[in-house]
C-alpha cells in the first residue's frame, strides 16, 4: 500500500537516480529533453523533496515519542501512565481525551493564529537547551498555563458546561483570571516529584 | 572529450544536489530531534547550492 512516507522516500530515490544519471552523463543536457530532465532533477524535484521532508519533520515533531526522546522528559512520560484519575495529564492520555500519539503537542501548543509555529519555535529552543545550553532544573513552562488551551476542547462540552463550579466561574475561566490548574481544582498535572509513591497503569493507550 | 562549461556545471550541481538529498533522506530516517537540524541546516543548504549552481549555469554559459 502507498503511504505518504513511502511516497516521500520514492520521490527522494527517484530524484537521486535522475541526479546520478545527470552526473554521469552531463552531455544529456545538450538536447531539449535533457534540459527538461535537468530542470526537473536539479530544480523541481529537490524543491519538492525539501518541502515534503520539512513537512514530515514538522509532523514528526508533534509525536509523543519525539518529545519523550529527550532524557529530561522521561519522568513526564512516566507521569502519563500513573494509575490515578486525579493526575490530569495521565487521565487525558489514558482516556484518549487527547490523541495519545500527539499528547504533549495537543496540550502544550497555543490555540491561536500561528500557535503551532510558536510551539515549534519553543521546540527548537528546547533542542538548543538540551544540546548546547543548560536546561532549567526543574524544567518549567515559559509562562503560566493558559486556560484557553483547556477550553479549546472543553468549552461547550456537556460535562464541562453542566458543572456548577464551571458555570459559576465561567467568566473568570475564560478571561484567565482563575487558572484551571493552579487555583486548587485541577492542580495535579504531571507532578513528577511524586512519581515514587504512585501506582502505574500497565495498559497501552 | 572535454566537457562544455555548462556540462561541467551540471555535474557540479548534480554532485551538490545528490549530496543534499542523501543528507535529507538520512535525516528523514533518523528518529531523533537533532535530525531536523541536520535536515534544515545541512541537507537543504547543500541541495539548494546545487540548484543555484544549475540555475547559474543556465544564465551564465555562452555556447
Amino acid at each position: 500500500m502507498i503511504t505518504p512516507d513511502s511516497l516521500t522516500v520514492f520521490i527522494f530515490l527517484l530524484n537521486l537516480v535522475l541526479v546520478i544519471v545527470l552526473f554521469l552523463r552531463p552531455a544529456l543536457t545538450a538536447t531539449r529533453e535533457g534540459k527538461i530532465l535537468a530542470f526537473v532533477a536539479l530544480f523541481l524535484f529537490p524543491l519538492l523533496c525539501s518541502a515534503a521532508g520539512f513537512s514530515k519533520h514538522m509532523e514528526r515533531s508533534k509525536k509523543t515519542t519525539f518529545c519523550l526522546s529527550c532524557h529530561i522528559m522521561e519522568s513526564y512520560g512516566r507521569s502519563l501512565s500513573v494509575d490515578d484519575p486525579h493526575y490530569l495529564a495521565a487521565a487525558h492520555f489514558q482516556n484518549h481525551r487527547i490523541p495519545p500519539d500527539e499528547a504533549c503537542y495537543t496540550c502544550h501548543t497555543d490555540y491561536v493564529l500561528y500557535g503551532g509555529i510558536r510551539a515549534k519555535w519553543r521546540g527548537l529552543h528546547h533542542v538548543y537547551a538540551q544540546y548546547v545550553g543548560r536546561p532549567a532544573q526543574p524544567i518549567h513552562l515559559y509562562r503560566s498555563y493558559n486556560n484557553r488551551e483547556c477550553l479549546h476542547c472543553h468549552a461547550g462540552a456537556r460535562s464541562f458546561e453542566e458543572s456548577p463550579t464551571h458555570t459559576a466561574l465561567s467568566e473568570e475561566l475564560r478571561s484567565n483570571q482563575t487558572s484551571c490548574l493552579t487555583s486548587g481544582c485541577h492542580d495535579t498535572v504531571h507532578n513528577v516529584a511524586g512519581l515514587g509513591n504512585v501506582k502505574f497503569w500497565k495498559g497501552a493507550p | 572529450m572535454p566537457l562544455h562549461a555548462i556540462e561541467r556545471r551540471v555535474r557540479i550541481a548534480a554532485a551538490f544536489v545528490s549530496a543534499g538529498l542523501l543528507v535529507e533522506l538520512m535525516a528523514l530516517r533518523w528518529p531523533h530531534p537533532v535530525a531536523f537540524l541536520v535536515f534544515a541546516l545541512v541537507g537543504i543548504p547543500v541541495a539548494a547550492a546545487g540548484t543555484l549552481v544549475f540555475l547559474y549555469s543556465l544564465v551564465s554559459v555562452r555556447e
